[in-house]
Parts: structure tokens; C-alpha cells; sequence
């Protein structure tokens, strides 16, 4: 039999991947496990590696392409054999586990301690049964389990009853047809069942065109082409701007025992400690001990976190990542750190994992390193809040009534309205506040 | 009672093996049906052949019957073949409903035979219908409508007695009054007596001897021709006696009906051997006799073996012949 | 929901055709069979002089003479069986039951002798006869009077059941019956026998099994019998108002059923209500929905529903009786239910 190469599904609402390229041509021949091809999802390019031995055939796709994930793009021949008749399975059922060495793979390596993840070989298989992302299961030792799996499937259960997904029988063959998962749609429907209407208003993403080489090559009012990141991004944000009840606190800190802190941090550590990195660990904290502002809102349930995986904005060049930094509330600052660093370069180079990217519970945007004093940030669904970092500047305030210069942070927390309310926020940041500015008391 | 007509050896002989056709044919059937060969029930006619027989040959072939569950009689005396009797009886293709009726539901539109009926009374409408629509049509046809005593308990009888006497219609019901209603003598289920509710709706009525061929015979062509004259319907109460159970398979049947009185009623009131008597009374030579016996008996065996060895109809046949 | 101008079926609005009643269509219908046909008769409880006591027969007495317009004594299943056995010998009797709610009485005739003598007898008899009886609520004639119990007979292998809605299909569908070589019950509904509609006045038939929409419409599907038609047709109205597309498809007969008129308007679709005046448990309305979600079934965006009688015998005070038959009201709200409008 032919081996059907196709386009694999790596994230859990992908719909579409974009071919970046492939690294064997058609007609040549590539062994098992050797790279077959680079795939763009929704934030990382991955390599994928020939699943057989063969020649490379019967190619569907070329580079630029987007593609709907679980679609035949070229089949592996072994010797004697030839590409199927029927060329493209149109309605071919959509995969939404990636492939299973990719769950069973360690999290990237951060050098030693706590932070390393591994799995059961039981436990993976599982994981990939159930289309769960490893990295967000929590595991009790420094292991993931069977039972971590397990636990982690009925804490999911009870959430939101996800498993069979409600849709009608005209839906279900609507999403067929169209290749969607319906899991991947919200219904409107009774129960939230997915309806015609819901399949119908999805919109598959729209095709990628060849990004022009300069900026001078643009005349003027031609549309400017989105990456596939940045339509990821238009797309989320708008989501989470209408739908997402947004409320701000605003809060200025006296950012001297920061400085204080870095500075001593600094001089004990071969890792370059920044600022963002005792906010990570002061926010992680507070996190845990404001496990509500921790939480996240998924299909209308507010649903608990166990671990605080907090999320970094990071600026590539088209668009935003948010890279995650898992299990933050028992990582030290120089992890903290180090895991950043290997986050940031990954981000800007495009070679994130999956796993990198997924299970942010909190997100941390700074943007004080661009000179901005204060900003309003997008809560980043299904977590319930962002908090916005501006610059540290020396102001004048009032200390002990007598006018003092002081460095000062201006702190904005966005909240989702659904998940905490101004006084809990109000707590979260007071006790984050409190931390800034006396990190001692993250001994407390 | 009419008087008996003149004797004609010919014709009296013709009704014979009419009768003794009727008997052959149930015993066949018997054998048949305790062999296993013959799927359903069977209720068979012995002992009653002076009814059917005395009724039809006063009708000509156009003439309407409708009959009913025991039913075998009726058709024969009309003038149904054996061999496609059997064939009906045994679910084939070649069987006069295609198999499709069997034993119940015989029915022959070319011998005026409306079709046997298993609702007990339910063919008293049809024959009423009939004699309207030949009053209608100004045909000249009479609708005979054969049912038992165990029918005089059914309501539409009456409904439609009622409208064939205010509307003069040319229909005779024949009561074949064999005593018992399936399991259960007539004293237990009919209150008064027929002809006293016959005389309620105004209709004609005659009782005859239904074991004595020329005097049913005789009764009914007088009944056909005040039908045919426009007089209107009649009843024609027959006394007759089932020489089997009311199935082939009620065996044990001496808790409702005494071995003594089938041995009587064989011994002395067999329609059969009155009728030969009769004959061999005005001189027919019993050899006559035994010759038209042995050539009905060998007509009969052909047509089982006829019968046997003829197809079912295709299992396709199964959804035709729903509507017309 | 999208909202394109409903049109209404043509077959009832070519401009310039006379306006006859429900009652005069039937009558018309018998009258012309009657004169192309001398084998065609009527018998029932007061057709003649009387013309029913609905009035639909009035005048044919007069030009058929009593002869073929027979008055028969009360006893309903004696002129079912009569009407059987005079379409067996070559009649084409027209049996007149006065209410549906006697039907009962007819049951044995129909279903064990009418029903079935065809296929007894391996195709050689045949009982080409009409048996025209009433359905309908809303008269204030209590239980005995006021079922509809079409379900019944459509039950039977062998009978034919029409449902007429318009004064245009009761005509057609008619003359469709008398000419038919098996038995055919005709079910009019009481209400309906003043309603006006244009019927030409040329020969036509409407086939048995041929169901007709009576409005397009692209969100839900109102699938109606007989006065359920109007009430579907209102409740299309008031849908059109608030943006939702009703297309409303009427069977004309529950046997044979055009599964596959149905099955296509449930397609396009994707919602169905079927509404009919006979009591919804065990009803024709399961049926025709069974039918539609087997034949739709992945074209389907919301589950079939069935709107029908109350499962109640018809009470007789004005206030209970009114409730128990499916309203326009009702149905625009079952129907903004299911295009997810509440």
C-alpha cells in the first residue's frame, strides 16, 4: 500500500496548514524518520519526518499551499507500487491527534531540575487517544503518568463535558463536507450543539500570498498580505475584544526593590536576569495564591487551573507569540530565566514547539523596553486576565509626605469580567503590588 | 317443500359426483393436512355437500356466491377445478388466488364465486352489494350468500337483510344450520329461531332437509326465481351436519358434541348415501355408480399430485397485486 | 434566515378561474363522474333530498334520480359492505359516511374485505369504490363527532387515503378516487366545506400520492394535511414577518404518501413541522416525520417535530375544545424554536 503523507493536524482548533516546504523532491527517495517536509500551523513551523521508506509521489501541495489538515498531499512508494487512482480524498476524515512521537517527546529541554517533563509510554498513548496536549496535563511527580492522564481527562470531563460533540445531523455532514472539525466550532444549538448555521459562519483561513520582498514593491491601497501568525492573531484578538468582558486595574508601583533585587540576582547568576523575569516569578506568586485570577473561562464554565503556566507576549516580526513558561510557581528565578531565553530565541527564529505554546494560564505583556508608560492589554482566552508592563521611570511621589523621586511601574491588569471581579482582581494585585515592592514576602 | 323434480338419471348423476367430488376432495384434504403437506387450517365441508351442491346447480355459472371459511364445498359446487383447488390450498402459483388465499379465500370470478370469507358473516355485505349491483345493471343475476348458524350472531347480517328486503334486491342467504357455531352448540348462541327473524325484516324463508340434495335443489330454484322476478331476497334455512370437527385438527371433541350423534348423523343422514340410494332406487346400476367414484377419486389423486409438484410463486410476488 | 417572496402554489391562484366552495367542488365532482359514467352511485344515511347534512350533496337527487343517489337506512356497515360487493360485480359506488367518527363501524368492510380482496384473490377481483367520510374539530360536536381518524385507514395495505386542503384539490382529488380501481377514502373536513377557492371548469384529476407546495419557503418546512394547511399557511404568514422562510407542502394523501416531496422540501430545508388534525400519538404526523428524518436525515438541523390533536377525547365546551388542535400560534412558535428564534 501506498503510505499516504498528509497534512498533519498539530493544534487542537487547527483547521489549515500552510506547506512551507519539502525537503524531498517528487520522485526522489526518503527513509523513515528523515525531515519530508516544514509545515506552517497556526503559530510554529514544524518538521515533518517521512513516516516510510520510499519515493515520494503523486505531490498535491506545493510550497505556500494551505492545506486542510488531514488531506493527502503525496503518498511514499515502496518499490512496485504506484500512486492510488482516486488522487485526493476529498472528505478524508481529519486527524485531530498529532502524531503520537511528537506526545510522547520530552518537553524542550530546559538544562536540568524541576522543568523537565517526561511520560509514560502509557500515559502518551493515552494522551494521543484523547487528542490531550501533554503539556497541559500537570504531573504529580517530575513524571507524567497514567494516572495524571486519567485525572486530567475527568477534571476535562467535568468542565466541559467535551467527548461527543452535539451537532445536527445536517451540521455533522456539513463539516464533512467542509472538512471542519466540529469540535472546533461553537454551537449555538441546544446544549450548545453545533448547528448548519455554525459550520456555515465558519470561514476557513484565506490563502496565503507570497509576502512581497520590500516595502517600496507595495502601490499604494494594495492590500498588505497577512502571514499566517498575524491572521492567527486578527482572528484571536478579535474574538477575545467581542467577546470577552474586559475590565482594567490600574496600579503604579515603587519598582526600587526590583531594581534592588535584579541587581543582587544578577551578580549570583551566569543567566542575564531581567526585570520580566522577577516579574514572572512575583506574578507566579501571587498566581497561586489567587488561584481565581489563575482560572480560565471555557465553554461558559469557569474552570480551575492547577498549575500557573504563565505567558510571555513576545514581538516576531509578524505578529505575537506568547510562549509559555509551565508550572512557573516552582521554577526558580534562574529557570525562570533560562527557560525565557530558550522561549524568546524560539520565538523569534520560528522554531517553537507545540508544546511551547500551549496551556498558558496567565500572560505577562511588557512593553516598557518600547519607552511605553502604561497600556491596556487583550486578555489572551480562555485565561481570565493579562497584565500589561510599562517602563520603569523615575517620578516624583510623595514619600512619607515628603516629595521623592522614586522608580515607578505602572501596572494594568485587563480581567475577563466572567471569570473575576474587580474586588478579586483588586486583591490579586495589591498582593502583586505588595510583592514588587517587598519581594520578600514571596517567602511568606 | 317443492316437489322433487322429474327424474333424469343423467342429471341426478352429475350431482352425484358433484357431491361425492366434495367428499373426495376433503378427505384428500384431510390426509393432506395431517401429513403436513398443507400449511393453515382446514375446515372441511363433509357432510354438508347436499348445500352447496342442491344451491349451486340451481344457479347458472354467472350467478354470484360469496362463501366462507369452510368453504370448499361452495366452490367446487360452482364449478372450481380440483386440481387448482388443491394447488390454493397448498400456497402455489398455480392455485386459483396464486396462493395468495389459501383454504379461506378461494375466489373465482369465472364461476361467479366472490370468494370464501374468514370473517364468520363478513361476506353478507358483499352478496348484498352484489344483488344491488345486479339490480342496478339489470343483469338478471341472483347473489347467493352462503354462511352458518354461528353467523346469525353477527350484525351486519341484519344491516344489510334489512336493505336488500326495503329494496327488493335478488340476493338468498343460505343458513347451512350444522348445529354448532365452531365449538359451541347453536342453543347457546341464538335466541328465537331463524325464520322468526327472516319474517322480522319481512324477508321470504324456507327450511329444508340440507342433507337431501333434490329438496335443497328444489327449494333454492324457487327462491332464484322469484329473485330473478324482481320479488326480492330470501332465506333458505338448511339443517345440515359437519362430519368433521370444526378443524381438521379438533380431534377430541366429545366434551361439545357425542360420538353417538356423529355415528347417527354418518350412519343415517349422509347426503351421499341418500342420494345414491335414491339412485340405485330408480334404477341406476351401482356399478354406474362405483365407475363415477373410482374416476372422481382418480381425478382428485391427480390433482393433489398436481398440486404437490406445482411452484410457489416467487418470493417477488409478494408486494403485487396490492392495488389494482 | 433569509426572506424571498413567497410565492403560493400556482394551481390555486391563476387569475380569472371561478370560485367554488369545498362542498360545491365535491359536489361538482360527483356530478360530472356521475354523468360520464352510469355505473357511479351514491348510497348513504340522507344523500338524496337531504344532501348530506353538511348540504355537499344537494341537487343530485334531482338530476341522478334516487336510483343512483340512494338513501340507505343508519347502518354503516351494512352500505360499506354493499358498497364492496357492488364495486366487486362492476358498480363504482361512492359510500357516504356522514362523520369519520363512524368509521369505526365501517372497519371490518374496509380493512378485512375492501382492503384486502384484491390481493386475496391473487389479483382477480378488484373494488373500485369511494368512501367519502368527514374529519375535524371545532364544530362543538363533542367526542363522537369530531375526530379525525385518517391514520386509521391509511394504516391498511390496499386502501387509498386523500386528505383534500382547497375547494381546487377536493375536486381533483375526487374525480382521481371514483376513477381509481381500488378502494379510496376520502376524508373532508368539516370546516372546510365553505371555504371559496378557484377550481376551472375543466376535467381534471389530481394523482393519488401527489403532494403539492403550497408555499415556498427556505428555513423550516410545515408539512400539512387538510385544514392544518390553513393553519400552516397563517403560520407562514406571521413567520415571513420576522424573517423566517416557511415553505408549506401538503401530502393532499397520507396513502400513498410522496415520501419523496416531502423528503426534498425537508432537504432544502433542514426544519419540518408535519401538523395534522388527528391525534399526534400513533398519527399519521409520525409517520410522514419517521419518513422525513430517514430521508433527510443528514440534511437535518433540528429534530422533526409533529403537531396534532391533543391526545384527549374532542370535549365539547367551546373553551376546552379550542385547545386542542394545533394553532397558527403554535406553530410559529415551534417554529422560531427550532430556526433558533427564542
Amino acid at each position: 500500500m501506498a503510505k499516504e503523507v498528509i497534512m498533519p493536524a498539530l493544534g487542537m482548533a487547527q483547521e489549515t496548514g500552510e506547506l512551507l516546504r519539502w525537503f524531498v523532491e517528487e520522485g526522489a527517495t526518503v527513509k523513515a524518520g528523515e525531515p519530508l517536509m516544514e509545515v506552517a500551523t497556526d503559530k510554529v513551523d514544524e518538521t515533518i519526518v517521512a513516516t516510510a521508506s520510499g519515493v515520494l509521489a503523486g505531490v498535491l501541495a506545493k510550497a505556500g499551499d494551505d492545506v486542510p489538515v488531514g488531506q493527502v498531499i503525496a503518498y511514499i512508494l515502496a518499490e512496485g507500487e504506484s500512486v492510488p487512482a482516486a488522487k485526493v480524498s476529498k472528505k478524508a476524515p481529519v486527524e485531530s491527534a498529532p502524531p503520537p512521537q511528537e506526545k510522547a517527546a520530552p518537553s524542550p529541554q530546559p538544562p536540568s531540575g524541576s522543568g523537565a517533563v517526561t511520560v509514560s509510554p502509557v500515559a502518551a498513548r493515552m494522551a494521543a487517544e484523547h487528542g490531550v496536549d501533554l503539556a497541559a496535563i500537570p504531573a504529580k511527580g517530575g513524571r507524567i503518568q497514567k494516572e495524571d492522564v486519567a485525572a486530567y481527562l475527568e477534571s476535562q470531563q467535568s468542565a466541559a463535558a467535551p467527548g461527543k460533540v452535539l451537532a445536527s445531523p445536517k451540521a455533522r455532514r456539513l463539516a464533512e463536507e467542509k472538512g471542519v472539525e466540529l469540535s472546533t466550532i461553537n454551537g449555538s444549538g441546544p446544549d450548545g450543539a453545533v448547528l448548519a448555521a455554525d459550520v456555515e459562519a465558519w470561514q476557513p483561513a484565506a490563502v496565503v500570498q507570497p509576502l512581497p520582498t520590500t516595502v517600496a514593491a507595495q502601490a499604494a491601497g494594495a492590500e498588505i498580505p497577512m502571514s499566517r501568525g498575524w491572521q492567527v492573531m486578527a482572528q484571536r484578538l478579535t474574538e477575545s475584544w467581542t467577546s470577552v468582558p474586559h475590565f482594567y486595574l490600574v496600579r503604579e508601583v515603587d519598582a526600587g526593590a526590583l531594581q534592588v533585587w535584579r541587581t543582587q540576582a544578577l551578580a549570583r547568576s551566569d543567566v542575564k536576569i531581567t526585570v520580566s523575569d522577577l516579574l514572572v516569578k512575583v506574578t507566579a506568586v501571587a498566581l497561586s495564591r489567587h488561584p481565581r485570577v489563575n482560572a480560565s473561562w471555557i465553554n461558559g464554565k469557569i474552570v480551575g487551573n492547577p498549575s500557573v503556566n504563565l505567558g510571555l507576549a513576545v514581538a516576531v516580526d509578524d505578529g505575537l507569540l506568547v510562549p509559555v513558561l509551565h508550572n512557573a510557581e516552582g521554577l526558580g528565578l534562574r529557570e525562570i530565566a533560562a527557560q525565557r531565553i530558550g522561549l524568546v530565541e524560539r520565538a523569534q527564529s520560528g522554531k517553537l514547539a507545540m508544546t511551547d505554546l500551549s496551556g498558558g494560564t496567565f500572560t505577562i505583556s511588557n512593553l516598557g523596553m518600547f519607552g511605553v508608560d502604561a497600556f491596556n492589554a487583550i486578555v489572551n482566552p480562555p485565561q481570565a486576565a493579562i497584565l500589561a508592563v510599562g517602563k520603569i521611570a523615575d517620578r516624583v511621589v510623595a514619600v512619607d509626605g515628603q516629595p521623592a523621586v522614586r522608580p515607578m511601574l505602572t501596572l494594568t491588569l485587563s480581567c475577563d469580567h466572567r471569570v473575576v471581579d474587580g474586588a478579586r482582581a483588586a486583591r490579586f494585585l495589591d498582593e502583586l503590588a505588595g510583592l514588587i515592592e517587598d519581594p520578600l514576602r514571596a517567602l511568606e | 317443500m317443492a316437489e322433487n323434480p322429474p327424474v333424469d338419471t343423467e342429471q341426478w348423476l352429475h350431482v352425484y359426483e358433484q357431491m361425492y367430488k366434495i367428499r373426495a376432495f376433503e378427505n384428500a384434504t384431510n390426509e393432506l393436512y395431517l401429513g403436513a403437506k398443507m400449511p393453515g387450517l382446514a375446515h372441511l365441508y363433509s357432510g354438508e355437500e347436499a348445500v352447496a351442491v342442491g344451491v349451486c346447480e340451481a344457479l347458472n355459472r354467472d350467478d354470484y356466491i360469496t362463501s366462507t371459511h369452510r368453504g370448499h364445498g361452495h366452490c367446487l359446487a360452482k364449478g372450481a377445478a380440483v386440481d387448482r383447488m388443491f394447488a390454493e390450498l397448498l400456497g402455489k402459483e398455480a392455485g386459483y388466488c396464486r396462493g395468495k388465499g389459501g383454504s379461506m379465500h378461494i375466489a373465482d370470478q369465472e364461476t361467479g364465486n366472490l370468494g370464501a370469507n374468514a370473517i364468520v358473516g363478513g361476506s353478507a355485505g358483499i352478496a348484498t352489494g352484489a344483488a344491488l349491483s345486479i339490480k342496478m345493471r339489470k343483469s338478471g343475476q341472483v347473489a347467493v350468500c352462503f354462511f352458518g348458524d354461528g353467523a346469525l350472531g353477527q350484525g351486519l347480517f341484519y344491516e344489510v337483510a334489512n336493505m336488500a328486503a326495503l329494496w327488493k334486491l335478488p340476493v338468498i342467504y343460505v343458513v347451512e344450520h350444522n348445529l354448532y357455531g365452531e365449538y359451541t352448540h347453536h342453543t347457546e348462541t341464538a335466541a328465537g329461531d331463524v325464520l322468526t327473524r327472516a319474517a322480522g325484516f319481512g324477508l321470504h324463508a324456507v327450511e329444508v332437509d340440507g342433507q337431501d340434495v333434490k329438496a335443497v335443489m328444489a327449494a333454492t330454484a324457487e327462491l332464484v326465481a322469484r329473485a330473478r322476478r324482481g320479488d326480492g331476497p330470501s332465506v333458505l334455512l338448511c339443517h345440515t351436519y359437519r362430519f368433521h370437527g370444526h378443524h381438521v385438527g379438533d380431534i377430541n371433541r366429545a366434551y361439545y358434541r357425542s360420538p353417538e350423534e356423529e355415528a347417527e348423523w354418518k350412519a343415517e343422514r349422509d347426503p351421499l348415501s341418500l342420494l345414491a340410494d335414491w339412485l340405485t332406487e330408480n334404477n341406476v346400476e351401482q356399478q354406474v355408480i362405483d365407475q363415477l367414484e373410482a374416476t372422481v377419486t382418480g381425478d382428485v389423486q391427480a390433482a393433489v399430485d398436481f398440486a404437490l409438484n406445482a411452484p410457489y410463486p416467487s418470493p417477488d410476488e409478494v408486494t403485487s397485486h396490492v392495488f389494482a | 434566515m433569509s426572506s424571498p417572496n413567497p410565492t403560493i402554489s400556482h394551481s390555486v391562484a391563476a387569475p380569472g378561474v371561478r370560485q367554488l366552495t369545498f362542498g360545491q367542488a365535491i359536489n361538482e365532482a360527483i356530478a360530472e363522474e356521475m354523468r360520464r359514467d352510469p355505473l357511479i352511485f351514491v348510497v348513504g344515511e340522507d344523500v338524496a333530498e337531504a344532501g348530506t347534512p353538511f348540504k355537499v350533496l344537494l341537487g343530485l337527487v334531482d338530476e341522478f334520480g334516487p336510483e343512483r343517489i340512494i338513501d340507505s337506512p343508519i347502518s354503516e356497515a351494512g352500505i360499506a359492505g354493499i358498497g364492496v360487493g357492488a364495486a366487486m360485480t362492476g358498480m363504482r359506488p361512492i359510500v357516504d359516511i356522514m362523520f369519520g367518527d363512524f368509521t369505526t363501524l365501517v372497519m371490518d368492510q374496509m380493512v378485512n374485505q375492501a382492503a384486502k380482496i384484491h390481493y386475496m384473490s391473487g389479483g382477480k377481483l378488484k373494488v373500485p369504490m369511494v368512501l367519502r367520510t368527514t374529519m375535524g374539530a371545532s364544530r362543538r360536536s363533542a367526542a363522537q363527532h369530531s375526530q379525525s381518524l385518517h391514520a386509521w385507514l391509511s394504516h391498511v395495505p390496499g386502501l387509498k387515503v386523500a386528505i383534500p386542503a382547497t375547494p381546487y384539490d377536493a375536486k381533483g382529488l375526487m374525480k382521481a378516487a371514483i376513477r381509481d380501481e381500488n378502494p379510496v377514502v376520502i376524508y373532508e373536513d368539516k370546516l372546510s366545506y365553505p371555504i371559496k377557492g378557484p377550481v376551472p371548469e375543466e376535467d381534471y384529476i389530481i394523482p393519488l400520492g401527489v403532494a403539492e407546495v403550497k408555499r415556498t419557503g427556505e428555513d423550516i418546512t410545515l408539512v400539512a394535511t387538510s385544514s392544518m394547511v390553513y393553519v400552516a399557511l397563517s403560520a407562514a404568514e406571521k413567520l415571513a414577518e420576522i424573517g423566517i422562510s416557511a415553505e408549506v407542502v401538503d401530502p393532499r394523501t397520507t396513502a400513498p404518501l410522496d415520501a419523496e416531496t416531502l423528503i426534498a422540501s425537508a432537504k432544502k430545508t433542514s426544519r419540518v413541522i408535519v401538523i395534522d388534525e388527528g391525534y399526534q400519538e400513533y398519527g399519521v404526523t409520525g409517520e410522514m416525520a419517521s419518513v422525513i428524518a430517514d430521508g433527510a436525515f443528514y440534511w437535518l438541523d433540528a429534530p422533526v417535530k409533529r403537531m396534532g390533536a391533543m391526545h384527549v377525547p374532542i370535549p365539547f365546551s367551546p373553551a376546552l375544545e379550542d385547545r386542542t388542535i394545533p394553532t397558527a400560534e403554535q406553530v410559529v412558535e415551534m417554529a422560531k424554536m427550532l430556526c433558533g428564534r427564542n
